[in-house]
């Protein structure tokens, strides 16, 4: 509980309808995307500014109170919430599009900002910012510099690290830094090394993001194939003739029943053991050949089909059932358990085969709907949260699939983040050593652990075992 | 910190110790005649430890020491930096040699390499493959990937995700106490822990020595093409560049050199050279959409200047600066230093190397960077003016972050100090 003197000071903060301390208003606070991890904040704060972060954080830091930024609150790794109380900072109005520089193609936002409102600001000029998570139109800026998200197309642009050159940050005991900027900066690469901190090194609130060029093209294509195992091989010879696609996305039989029964149905073929997404961009020189040779590829691999999107009607509709494909499985249960694990792409096809032997052994039921290009999994585990028995299966299932990314070289997150869900399976990646090298760089940015604590390390660094279920709230609206 | 005894053949002594007491795997020596100085200095102690064990066995032995460590990879680029407040060892890499072919995926596009291994050696065993690793430093064959990730140098490439730091998937180090340790991974794509990587990148020996490296390959182009467009004056160069940048197939590498360079590569005039690369198709299309805009010359395959413009840092005069601009005043930084001595710029990065002569020129160009808004690091120097000066020449943002990491990293200071930004 935050003590009166407190409540009066933060009021002091800002204005007085910015901060909530009402049960039912913090309640919305309570959760991420995620729903199985829980904690309710003792006061949400609505900072405008910079300076407003920063006179926030600055008491925190003087009363000893943790503290945690939030954006949209679409995060699927519990990295939002508050796991001791304490204040949540919503920098959901810190939502302004400060500034354009044309010429050096980068744009400086607050990072409240949603991600789809960047490329929305600039598409005029034929730009566009790159970074591309299923939830794009809801996920903040800061989000996904938190998180260092990806989506479907950092197969070839790159995930968040690369479009992000500069930061303001505000740092856990109030004072503010600026990192990077448009021009090649001298020492250690500290936006580099803040983008994917999980919020745990400090608040970005200004992001100088980089904008790129529209592609002149974009073909996309659909190709149905009657086993999984095939499909992953096709993606294989893709990548290996040296195509960089822009994006090659999988989903597997389940997944394709679930969207096309939905209202989200996008055509794809429900007699199909997986179907193949794949885009390419860029020069329309050369297009028409690296078509040839991805459907000579699909053909030869056994796909059914080969369909090219006609219009950009039938591409969006190809790409919205990839993308509420989460949201889709609410029909199948009441609670969803996604995965993020991360394999090599040869090995794919067998850890496929893997996850079906494990679903079958744990009696669950997994649909699988993945980035192909870059080997990340998104096995989603449909259950019963009330019922305990499916639940602790769940769990052992969840914790095999895990350890087997592990084993054959890969992950446990590609970019999701570890955040509450996975902070107890770090040790499968890392030894002690590694962990305290890790605390020691977060020790010298949050040497107090005010700025999210109980975040991304197991609590003893150990091989911990897991010990609540992971979940997203399985309902449209949910996305990965 | 070593008192010196003079180096003898076979013996070195040091604090009342005989080195040759030291084991084997630390591979101790005295330095010889064949090593290099560092600003006119030499260690008085040599560790060229057999792999990646002994190498964390040859720091914790300096850690307990107190000695100041500069580890030493392919002995390229060691004129890069300020000079060392103290200098008792030198770490050699060369132990840690050898590509970990079992490790390479060509489907996955992944390998992994051991720090002391050459760029050149791993580029050529790649080359089999048709991959490659889309990293541009002078002298490749001599340059070690240990070097190379720690310096981060900005290369020719361009393209957003061909930085170093965007090829380094995950590595194993040794931190300064002799502590071993990993980060990152080997897979593409990987967000649990924190980017130590990009950390690592470009802290020039001060924070940890990487003894494996995890990287991310790319396909070899089918073709590759390069153009010239000369003009008289710079702007012109800038206007061309302005256009060109929004070509549907973007230049894989954009470099303009300016009447003294341009010399050399039997060019006149200032020049924009741009490199597409990609499918027969696609560097056609790219070649037949210059031509539309500008009277591009089309470089044969024999006077490939690349290579000559990758070592452009590497330079035997006396003053070698590094401009760093925001992008759009690249070729303004450019114009501005191109009295006396050879020039090249990259007007999509901010990045211009100059070299001169004239050691007196440095006041004189740091002025007329100030004026464009860029910072001058000095890569190359008389000692007798590096010893007078930061020659990273700014206090970047976050700098008492920096020097905080430092202090957490390596509490005695011991790897390679006094020589990065601030004299970290």
């Amino acid at each position: 509980m935050l003590s009166a003197s407190f409540l009066e000071r933060l009021t002091g903060c800002l204005r007085r309808e910015s901060v909530l301390v009402e049960p039912h208003h913090v309640l919305v606070y309570e959760c991420d995307g995620s729903t199985a991890f829980k904690s309710t904040p003792d006061a949400a704060v609505l900072p405008r500014t910079t300076e407003e972060v920063a006179s926030v954080v600055r008491l925190c830091s003087e009363e000893k109170v943790p503290f945690v930024a939030r954006g949209a609150g679409t995060g699927l790794s519990g990295g939002a919430i508050p796991s001791e109380g304490g204040v949540v900072l919503s920098l959901a109005g810190m939502n302004q599009f400060l500034e354009l520089d044309l010429d050096n193609r980068v744009a400086l936002c607050q990072t409240g900002i949603i991600n789809l409102e960047v490329s929305r600001a600039v598409a005029e000029h034929g730009l566009y910012f790159a970074p591309d998570p299923s939830s794009q139109s809801a996920c903040t800026l800061g989000g996904n510099i938190a998180e260092n998200s990806g989506g479907p197309h950092c197969f070839k642009y790159g995930a968040t690290t690369v479009h992000i050159l500069g930061l303001t940050v505000v740092m856990p005991d109030g004072e503010i830094v600026n990192l990077g900027g448009p021009r090649y900066t001298v020492g250690y690469d500290l936006v580099g090394l803040f983008v994917g901190s999980e919020g745990t090194f400090g608040i970005a609130t200004e992001a100088l993001v980089r904008l790129m060029p529209m592609p002149e093209t974009v073909k996309t294509f659909l190709a149905p194939f009657r086993s999984m195992e095939v499909a992953c091989e096709a993606v294989s010879d893709i990548v290996a003739v040296g195509i960089v696609p822009a994006a090659l996305e999988m989903l597997d039989r389940a997944t394709i029943e679930v969207v096309e029964a939905s209202v989200v149905a996008a055509g794809y073929p429900t007699d199909a053991e997986a179907v193949l997404l794949v885009e390419l961009d860029g020069a329309a020189h050369g297009m028409e050949r690296m078509e040839r040779e991805i459907r000579d590829i699909c053909i030869h691999r056994g796909a059914t089909s080969f369909t090219v999107a006609r219009d950009e009607e039938e591409r969006a509709r190809l790409w919205l059932g990839r993308k509420t494909a989460f949201g889709a499985m609410g029909r199948l249960s009441t609670d969803l358990y996604v995965q993020d694990g991360v394999v090599p792409r040869s090995r794919l096809p067998e850890v496929l085969v893997k996850v079906g032997e494990i679903a079958e052994r744990y009696r669950i039921r997994v649909a699988n709907v993945f980035h192909a290009g870059d080997g990340n999994l998104h096995p989603c585990i449909s259950y019963d949260g009330r019922d305990a028995d499916e639940r602790e299966r769940v769990l052992e299932a969840g914790r095999e699939i895990l350890e087997l990314c592990v084993a054959v070289g890969g992950t446990i997150s590609g970019e999701h983040g570890i955040g509450t869900e996975k902070s107890s399976y770090m040790g499968l990646l890392f030894s002690e050593h590694d962990l305290d090298l890790m605390s020691a760089i977060r020790d010298v940015w949050n040497p107090e652990g005010l700025c999210n604590p109980g975040k991304l390390f197991p609590t003893s660094h150990g091989c911990g075992e897991a010990t609540s279920l992971p979940s997203i709230a399985a309902m449209p609206g949910a996305w990965i | 910190m070593w008192r010196g005894d003079e180096p003898s053949e076979h013996r070195c002594y040091a604090r009342g110790m005989d080195l040759n007491e030291l084991p084997e795997m630390l591979g101790s020596r005295a330095p010889n005649g064949s090593d290099p100085r560092i600003d006119g200095l030499l260690p008085s102690l040599v560790l060229e430890p057999e792999d990646a064990a002994a190498t964390a066995e040859a720091l914790a032995f300096c850690h307990q020491e107190s000695m100041a460590v500069i580890p030493i990879g392919g002995e390229t680029r060691l004129e890069l930096g300020n000079v060392p407040s103290r200098l008792d060892t030198y770490l050699m890499t060369s132990g840690l040699k050898g590509l970990e072919i079992d490790e390479h995926i060509p489907d996955d596009f992944t390998m992994a390499v051991r720090a002391g291994t050459t760029l050149g050696e791993t580029q050529r065993y790649l080359k089999e493959f048709r991959q490659y690793l889309p990293l541009d430093v002078p002298h490749p064959d001599e340059a070690t990937i240990g070097g190379i990730f720690a310096l981060g140098e900005p290369g020719l490439r361009r393209r957003p995700g061909a930085r170093p730091r965007d090829l380094l998937l995950g590595f194993e180090g040794v931190l300064a106490n002799g502590t071993p340790f990993k980060a990152g991974g080997r897979v593409v794509k990987n967000v649990a822990g924190y980017e130590l990587m990009k950390l690592f990148v470009g802290s020039a020996g001060t924070l940890a020595v990487m003894t494996r490296a995890f990287l991310r390959l790319w396909a070899l182009p089918e073709e590759v093409t390069t153009v010239a467009i000369g003009a008289r004056r710079p702007r012109s160069i800038a206007a061309a560049w302005r256009e060109l940048r929004n070509l549907p197939l973007a230049p894989e590498m954009a470099v303009a050199l300016n009447p003294t360079y341009a010399e050399i590569h039997g060019l006149h005039e200032w020049n924009l050279l741009l490199r597409f690369e990609g499918l027969h198709e696609e560097t056609r299309g790219a070649l037949d959409d210059v031509r539309e805009r500008f009277d591009a010359e089309v470089l044969p395959d024999d006077k490939n200047p690349w290579d000559a413009i990758r070592d452009f840092p590497k330079s035997d005069a006396a003053l070698v600066l590094r401009g760093q601009a925001a992008p759009a005043r690249t070729i303004s930084l450019a114009e501005s230093w191109q009295d006396g001595g050879a020039l090249i710029a990259y007007p999509d990065t901010g990045i211009v190397y100059s070299q001169t002569t004239d050691p007196e020129a440095l006041s004189d160009r740091r002025a007329r960077a100030e004026e464009n808004g860029a910072a001058v690091v000095i890569e190359k120097a008389p000692l007798e003016m590096k010893r007078e000066l930061d020659v990273y020449g700014e206090t970047p943002g976050g700098y008492e972050l920096m020097r905080r990491i430092k202090e957490k990293l390596d509490p005695k200071g011991i790897l390679s100090p006094g020589r990065y930004v601030g004299r970290i």
